[in-house]
């Protein structure tokens, strides 16, 4: 059963890099096939070129389904590594007066910073980026 | 049924996760967003989320405060980024890298993957030395790139432009699923090819690697690792209880050195490990979650309290964002025309009038007879910058047979007097304060925006997109036709 489960864990795998591989190699085609002609993409093109997908992603599900079935009975021990056996790092620990001025200086430079903002005109900022696209900050183009 | 219950029982999602999708779904409360394939535009989105969450998502109701830092950065010549500077602080002093662990969007969608079940690459030398990648992309694309843009001029948030895969799953992904924006597939080249390859990529790496793009490429994560020792909120160990056993360690899938260092994203898992019940979630000295077999029961109460107020806050944010808005019809004038007035190709173009720089007005009806090419561009949208040069030789080339007008996008806070006086462009700008021309003209919120209007007042082209000088003539072309 143990090796049933590793089989089919590495079908999965090897499903997983080949559908990653399909669509990296359509997107690719369709870029170097359509570059010389304007518009490259349409949603057509796209749509056809991912139709095998139709087919391809439920039996990866399925496989997918399959393969944690098949390993739902089965408990693996955690393996050990070589880290280094330590929960708090050596060294120096913040003392706890320092930490408390720490967190206040920078709480109160952060609402500082904010009002800043606000009363600059930041926030106005950030809100026209928010509410408008840039075609191409978001890859579009 | 006894066996179902308890396969139920051992299946139920844990409070992480349930918390995981609440904030996902906080986040893109705007669902109608989906279904019109329209981002949300109100005023709430001047706030940041604290997650990795698109802004240009349809359904996203807040700034990505990475995004937002990146444009802050390209645009700190004129301002001081303070307001997200002083957002980034807060968020990192309360909550650090917690926000990982428990709020990210992001972060889901990777645990998520990672259980499919192929064989997994756990930790080692080559992933240790791979966490630091994230803090040299946080250095190069989010603040050296966008900061030498500054000179350029050309506003470059560089991180979303190469690499940001949330940017390409909810922004460009969520905007060209829906069928209304078909037309923007004309604008997808080699930009949204490398992106699409690097999000396959990355998604495919996260099936095989824990948290892929938290551990190796998330700068958000690398600058709220930065404030892990001073966090409010976060995994502590009780150093006296602790036996030094290193379970906790072993057990983290993260590249941890410590319980809550750097790369610590506070999931919260080593705390049933640890043997001793030293380690425990707390926000300050409230224990937010301990080790159940060794602490204290404890009334379930205030938990309970918190998710009733939490799930009010998210019905009351769906309703809010998804509430039908009430529109005023507003009487139009008589069409002389046969041919409908409308924004779209074939339509006749709506009469607007815009003030120009300088003092003049700019009316489209008195420009009939010439083909009219209205761009509406912003200082902050790089691709708008850039392709301003190419309308400019238009107006100079053809100052007969073409009118060429530059309208600036409603609601400005950048000085666009100043920004023009550094060129020297002969085409007129204007400024469409009230957002009347862009609204008559059907523009979304895409930028750039570019209307051919033919000498009879017809719509041959209207889509956002970067245009080149030939796409011009090739359009003018088309529209003298």
């Amino acid at each position: 059963m143990a090796r049933f489960y590793r089989m089919l864990r590495l079908i999965l795998a090897a499903a997983t890099i080949a559908l990653a591989l399909f669509l990296c190699l359509q997107f690719a085609d369709i870029y170097y096939t359509g570059a010389s002609s304007a518009p490259i993409y349409s949603r057509e093109i796209v749509f056809s070129r991912l139709r095998p997908l139709l087919w391809m992603f439920p039996f990866y599900i399925v496989l997918a389904l399959a393969t944690a079935f098949s390993g739902r009975s089965m408990r693996f021990s955690k393996s050990g590594d070589t880290f280094p056996k330590l929960c708090r790092m050596p060294g120096r620990d913040i003392s706890k007066a320092k930490l408390h001025f720490f967190r206040i200086a920078i709480m109160v430079c952060a609402v500082f910073f904010i009002l800043l903002g606000v009363m600059n005109g930041g926030a106005r900022d950030v809100l026209i980026k928010a509410i408008n696209i840039c075609t191409e900050c978001i890859g579009l183009g | 049924m006894a066996k179902c219950l308890k396969w139920l029982k051992e299946h139920l999602p844990t409070q992480r996760r349930l918390i995981q999708l609440y904030s996902f779904l906080l986040y893109n409360a705007h669902i109608k967003g989906f279904i019109t394939g329209e981002i949300y535009t109100g005023n709430a989105k001047f706030l940041c989320v604290p997650g990795f969450n698109c802004y240009s998502c349809p359904g996203a109701i807040g700034a990505c405060p990475l995004g937002a830092l990146q444009n802050a950065l390209a645009s700190s010549g004129s301002r001081t980024p303070t307001y997200i500077l002083g957002i980034l602080m807060l968020f990192g002093i309360t909550l650090g890298r917690t926000i990982c662990g428990w709020l990210c969007p992001a972060g889901l969608f990777q645990e998520l993957l990672y259980r499919i079940p192929t064989p997994k690459l756990k930790k080692n030398r080559i992933t240790r030395v791979l966490r630091f990648l994230k803090y040299a992309i946080l250095a190069f694309f989010v603040i050296y790139l966008p900061l030498t843009s500054i000179e350029s001029g050309i506003p470059v948030p560089a991180f979303c432009k190469y690499i940001c895969p949330v940017g390409t799953g909810e922004g460009a992904i969520g905007l060209l699923a829906h069928p209304e924006n078909a037309d923007n597939f004309s604008m997808l080249g080699l930009l949204f090819t490398n992106k699409m390859i690097l999000f396959i990529l990355i998604l495919t790496a996260c099936v095989f690697i824990f948290r892929a793009f938290c551990r190796f490429l998330c700068p958000l994560g690398a600058i709220y690792g930065l404030f892990s020792k001073v966090a409010i909120i976060g995994v502590k160990v009780d150093a006296p209880s602790c036996v030094n056993c290193g379970k906790c360690i072993r057990t983290c899938k993260m590249d941890v050195m410590r319980v809550g260092d750097y790369e610590c994203i506070h999931c919260g898992e080593c705390i049933a490990e640890c043997p001793t019940g030293a380690i425990r979630l707390k926000a300050g000295r409230i224990t937010l979650c301990q080790n159940e077999k060794k602490a204290e029961p404890t009334k379930p109460r205030l938990c309970t309290a918190a998710w009733i107020l939490a799930i009010l806050v998210l019905a009351g944010c769906l309703w809010f964002f998804n509430r039908p808005e009430t529109t005023i019809v507003e009487p139009t004038a008589p069409i002389e025309s046969t041919i409908p007035q409308g924004h779209e190709v074939g339509m006749q173009a709506p009469d607007f009038t815009v003030p120009i720089f300088g003092g003049e007005e700019f009316t489209l009806s008195h420009h009939r007879g010439k083909t009219v090419i209205v761009n509406f561009w912003a200082t902050w949208c790089g691709p708008c910058v850039k392709e301003l040069p190419y309308f400019d030789t238009l107006s100079r080339t053809y100052p007969e047979d073409i009118v060429v007008i530059a309208i600036h996008s409603e609601l400005v806070t950048d000085n666009v007097e100043a920004f023009l006086a550094n060129y020297d462009y002969s085409l007129p700008f204007a400024l469409d304060e009230a957002g009347e021309a862009a609204k008559s003209l059907g523009v979304s919120a895409m930028l750039p925006h570019t209307v051919v209007i033919s000498p009879s007042g017809i719509i041959t082209y209207n889509a956002a997109g970067s245009l080149t000088y030939e796409d011009l003539t090739a359009l003018i072309e088309v529209s003298a036709q």
